[in-house]
């Protein structure tokens, strides 16, 4: 089926996976390096974080996917498409799974999604290096990953703040009418 | 922020905390165990384990070797060549190295118990 509304949404997506790649690229310019791999803000969750309320869970997974695949192919390398994918994943998977529950806001959920990103990296990271001693890392990544969730989560609370009563806020609407008009008519099938 | 945010967070930095307090009381060497292997033209002359603390007389047709192992670290504390280069060397111990005492052909590396070189683990690089 096509209508307007899903011409819209394809191209939110898009958007969304462009800014998402500029803010990963943004990210790489920072030169504060803190001695581990693996720290970083996570500028490009606050995308996937967010549109997590104006998507839905399958196009917010397109955008973070399609984002990982094109920066990897464009930038990185094979072994480095594979870490990203693991945490972006995984972290997906958290982070649906929590606002599903509706007891936490951007910030526990920007947490959870930031730990669980690294916690899949190193997971990955220790089957490619068959080596145990990776997970020496960990406590220090789930602190960093806490701390840099939290500040995303600040971010995506602003975002909210700003997109809401704008034309972006209602696509959330939009959707959720489409969808449940595409099952009464499957229904009248 | 809600509480059950602030309560996730809470959960997160224990476990953070609990794992770095895990982690720092293990072993160092967690997993691989490690000896110093001895080879005289490539062929093994003997090993000993790491952990424990001993002497060994390192004898061939070349000459002779003294070996210590203390606190995790292999010495060469004797040797009857001319130059005694293989004294002056490094203790070598879990990051793994060797020492190499050419008059002998004598050879002492760190490996681990299936005949793997160490680096220690920690220097792993992956890209």
């Amino acid at each position: 089926m096509r209508t307007e509304s899903t011409a819209k949404i394809v191209a939110y997506c898009g958007m969304l996976t462009a800014l998402a790649m500029i803010f990963s690229y943004v990210e790489s310019l920072i030169p504060i390096s803190f001695g581990v791999p693996g720290i970083k803000l996570g500028l490009a969750n606050l995308i996937v974080l967010s549109a997590l309320w104006y998507l839905k869970p399958g196009e917010v997974l397109m955008i973070s996917t399609a984002r990982i695949l094109l920066l990897g192919f464009l930038f990185g390398s094979g072994m480095s498409i594979l870490y990203s994918l693991a945490g972006g994943l995984l972290s997906f998977v958290v982070m649906v799974s929590l606002k599903r529950t509706g007891g936490f806001s951007e910030t526990g959920i920007s947490t959870a999604g930031a730990v669980s990103h690294n916690i899949g990296q190193i997971l990955v990271a220790a089957a490619v290096l068959r080596s145990a001693k990776l997970f020496y890392y960990l406590p220090v990544l789930i602190l960093s990953g806490v701390i840099t969730g939290i500040l995303i989560g600040i971010l995506a609370g602003r975002v909210q703040a700003i997109l809401s009563g704008t034309a972006f806020a209602g696509i959330s609407e939009k959707q959720k009418k489409l969808s449940d008009g595409n099952r009464e008519e499957r229904k009248k099938r | 922020m809600r509480k059950k945010d602030i309560l996730l967070i809470l959960i997160l930095l224990g476990a953070a905390g609990l794992l770095w307090a895990a982690l720092s009381f293990a072993p160092k060497t967690s997993g691989d165990t490690l000896y110093a292997v001895a080879k005289i033209d490539g062929k093994e002359a003997g090993r000993w384990l790491l952990g424990e603390d001993a002497e060994a007389d390192i004898d061939s047709a070349y000459g002779h070797n003294h070996l210590s192992v203390r606190g995790g670290e292999a010495v060469m504390t004797e040797a009857d060549c001319p130059d005694g280069y293989c004294m002056e060397q490094h203790a070598i111990g879990l990051n793994g190295g060797s020492i190499i005492c050419l008059p002998h052909h004598l050879v002492i590396e760190i490996r681990t118990e299936d005949g793997r070189k160490t680096d220690g683990g920690v220097d792993g690089v992956a890209k």
